[in-house]
C-alpha cells in the first residue's frame, strides 16, 4: 500500500448538497487521492435554491491556513484544483498561495499542477464581481489547465459562441492571450443550434513541438438543469490529466494525437460526468413523475415554476446524485472518443 | 436507485488529514448516506501537531447555517453526529439546534437518531474549558447512542477504571445519571492491566423490557498514536446502528440479546476500526523503517521524539489511512463477537 498521491481543493463549502469541494471531494478519494480541502466559503446550501446561510471565508483565512499547513511540512502537493472563490482578494490570495507552494515544490525537484476553473459565471450569468475578472486573467498563464465553461471561455476570449467554428477561434484566441497550454471548455453550445440535442466538450494542448492541437467530443444533450458539474469535472479531469501526464513524462519521442494527456483526460472526464448526470436526470424524472401524481391524487396542485417553494425543491432534489454514483466513478466507460476534425 | 438515506455530521474540519467530519464523511458517503457536513471549526490541520492555523466557527454561524437548511426544506435527517464543538456556548447551540430539528421531524412522524459523541479529551487530559462539561451532561439524556472513550467516561461517571469491573460500573451509573439507552465506550485498558495487550470496548444497551444488557468486546490492542479514531468510531456507529434500529423496528417479540441492535452495530463497527487501525499502523511502521534507515544511511540522526520537528512528521505520517483503507470500510470482516460474561 503506497501513500497516496496529494491535491489541495480549494473552492466552497456547502453543509447540503454536491457542489465546489463537495462534488470535488469524493470522487477524488474514490480515486485514491489524499485530498486536502481548503473551503472558501461554508455556506446551507448553493446559491441555486435562491437563499442560504453562511460565510465566506476571508483572503486572510485563505493565507492563514496556508501558513498553517507550510509549518508543518504538509505543502507537498502534486496536483492543486481551485474552483469558487469570493472576490478579488480572495482569489489574488490563491494566486499567491498556488504560486508559493509550487516554487517550495519546485526547489525540491517536485513539480505541482496545477488545474484552474475560472468560476465567474454561467447560463450568460456573471456571478462574481466585476472586478474577479482581471485577477483570474493574471492567473491564467501559470495554469497547467484550465477548465471554462461556454459563459466563462466567451467572457475570457471576447467573442460569443454564435456557429460552432466560434469555438474553435475561442481556443486559439484563449491560447494567444493566456498562454495556457490546456484548455477544457467543459460544454459549449452554438447560438445558432436550433436543435440543442447534443453539446459540444472542446480542448486544446500544446503538443511536445509546441504546436497547438485542437479537439472536441459530441455528446448527448440531457435536458436537465444541474449543479456542481463543473466542480465533479475539473476534480476528474485533476486525476485523469496527472495521470496521462504523469505517465507520459518518462517517453521518449512523439506521442500521436490521439495518446496525448488532456485529449485521453477529457474522454474519460467525460464519461464519467454522462454517467453521473444521466443518475441524476433519471431521479429528477422520477421526483417530477412523483410529485405530479402527487398532486393529482391530493387535488392539491405543485407550486408554480416560478415560485421560491417550487425553487427550492426542484433544486433539493435536482442535487447531483454523487452518492449514488460512486460506482461509476472509477471505471470510465468511454463510448465517446475525441475528434480532431474542428468545424 | 433510490434517494439516499440522510445523515447531518456536525464537527471539526482539518484541511488536512482525517480527523472529526474529515473522519467521519468518506466512511458514511461509502455506505450510501447523504452527508450533510456542519463543520464547527476550520483548522489547517489537527492539534496534535502542535501548531495549526484557522478558526473556529461560531455558535451564531451554526444557529445561521441551521436556519438557512431549514428554510429550504433540508432538515429530512434519519440521523444527526455530533463531535467536536469548540465551547460552551457552541454546545449549548448544538444542543438547540438538534432538539429544534428532531421535534420538527417527530411532527412529521419522523424520528431522528442522535449519536453523540462527547468530545471532551482524551489519555487522561481534558481539552476543552470545564464549561463545557455541565452543558454535555445536560445533552447526555437526549441522545439515542453515545460514544464516549475513557476518559470521557471516566469523567462523566466519576470512577476510574482501575480494574476491569469498574467498566461494568461506569456503564451502570452513566445509565442512571443520564439515561441515554445506548452506550458505548469505545476502547478501555483498566490501570492495572499491565500487560496492555488487548483493550476492552464496552456497551450497555436498554432491552424492549426496560431493562440493561452489559456487554464487551476483546480487541487486541495496537501500539501506535492514532488520531481520528474516535470520530470513525462515531460514524460508523451512526451507520450500523441505524441500519439495525430501523430493521428491528417491524419486529414483534423480544429479540435475543446477541442481535440487539447496539450489540451487532458496535461488532461490525470495532471489526472495520480495527481494520483500519492495522492498515495506519503498517504504515507508521514502514515509515519508521524508511526514517531509521535514512538516518543511517545519510549519518543525519532522526530528531528526537520530543522535538517539534519530529512530533510534525510523525503525525505527518501517522494520519488516519482513511483513503488506502476504503475497500474495508463496506464489508465488515466481523472475528470478534461481543461477550456477555462482564468481569
Amino acid at each position: 500500500m503506497a501513500d497516496a498521491k496529494r491535491i489541495l481543493a480549494i473552492s466552497s463549502h456547502v453543509v447540503h448538497g454536491y457542489v465546489g469541494n463537495r462534488a470535488s471531494t469524493l470522487p477524488l478519494q474514490l480515486l485514491y487521492w489524499d485530498v486536502d480541502v481548503l473551503n472558501t466559503v461554508s455556506f446551507s446550501n448553493h446559491t441555486g435554491y435562491t437563499q442560504w446561510c453562511g460565510d465566506r471565508h476571508s483572503a486572510q483565512h485563505i493565507r492563514e491556513i496556508y501558513t498553517g499547513l507550510k509549518m508543518n511540512t504538509l505543502t507537498d502537493y502534486d496536483v492543486v484544483v481551485t474552483g469558487y472563490i469570493p472576490g478579488a482578494e480572495a482569489v489574488r490570495e490563491v494566486g499567491a498561495v498556488v504560486q508559493e507552494l509550487r516554487r517550495d515544490n519546485a526547489e525540491l525537484g517536485r513539480e505541482v499542477l496545477w488545474i484552474l476553473d475560472p468560476v465567474m459565471g454561467d447560463e450568460e450569468k456573471l456571478y462574481v464581481a466585476p472586478d474577479v475578472i482581471p485577477v483570474y486573467e493574471s492567473l491564467l498563464p501559470l495554469a497547467t489547465v484550465i477548465t471554462p465553461n461556454q459563459f466563462e471561455a466567451e467572457l475570457l476570449s471576447g467573442i460569443k459562441f454564435q456557429s460552432e467554428p466560434d469555438i474553435k477561434k475561442a481556443l486559439r484566441i484563449l491560447y494567444d492571450k493566456f498562454g495556457t497550454p490546456n484548455i477544457v471548455i467543459s460544454s459549449a453550445v452554438a447560438a445558432d443550434d436550433s436543435k440543442k440535442e447534443e453539446f459540444v466538450c472542446a480542448g486544446q494542448t500544446r503538443r511536445k513541438d509546441g504546436s497547438l492541437l485542437q479537439f472536441y467530443l459530441r455528446l448527448p444533450f440531457i435536458n436537465a438543469y444541474f449543479t456542481g458539474t463543473g466542480d465533479l469535472f475539473a476534480s476528474l479531469m485533476s486525476d485523469r490529466f496527472w495521470t496521462y501526464y504523469t505517465a507520459a513524462k518518462g517517453v521518449e519521442g512523439d506521442v500521436p494525437d490521439a495518446e496525448l494527456p488532456l485529449v485521453r483526460a477529457v474522454e474519460d472526464v467525460s464519461a464519467i460526468v454522462q454517467a453521473v448526470l444521466r443518475n441524476t436526470a433519471d431521479e429528477v424524472q422520477k421526483y417530477n413523475i412523483r410529485e405530479d401524481k402527487m398532486a393529482v391524487e391530493t387535488g392539491v396542485p405543485r407550486p408554480e415554476p416560478a415560485t421560491k417553494e417550487r425553487r427550492i425543491r426542484d433544486m433539493k432534489f435536482g442535487e447531483l446524485r454523487l452518492i449514488q454514483s460512486q460506482d461509476k466513478i472509477r471505471v470510465p466507460d468511454v463510448v465517446v472518443k475525441a475528434r480532431f476534425d474542428f468545424p
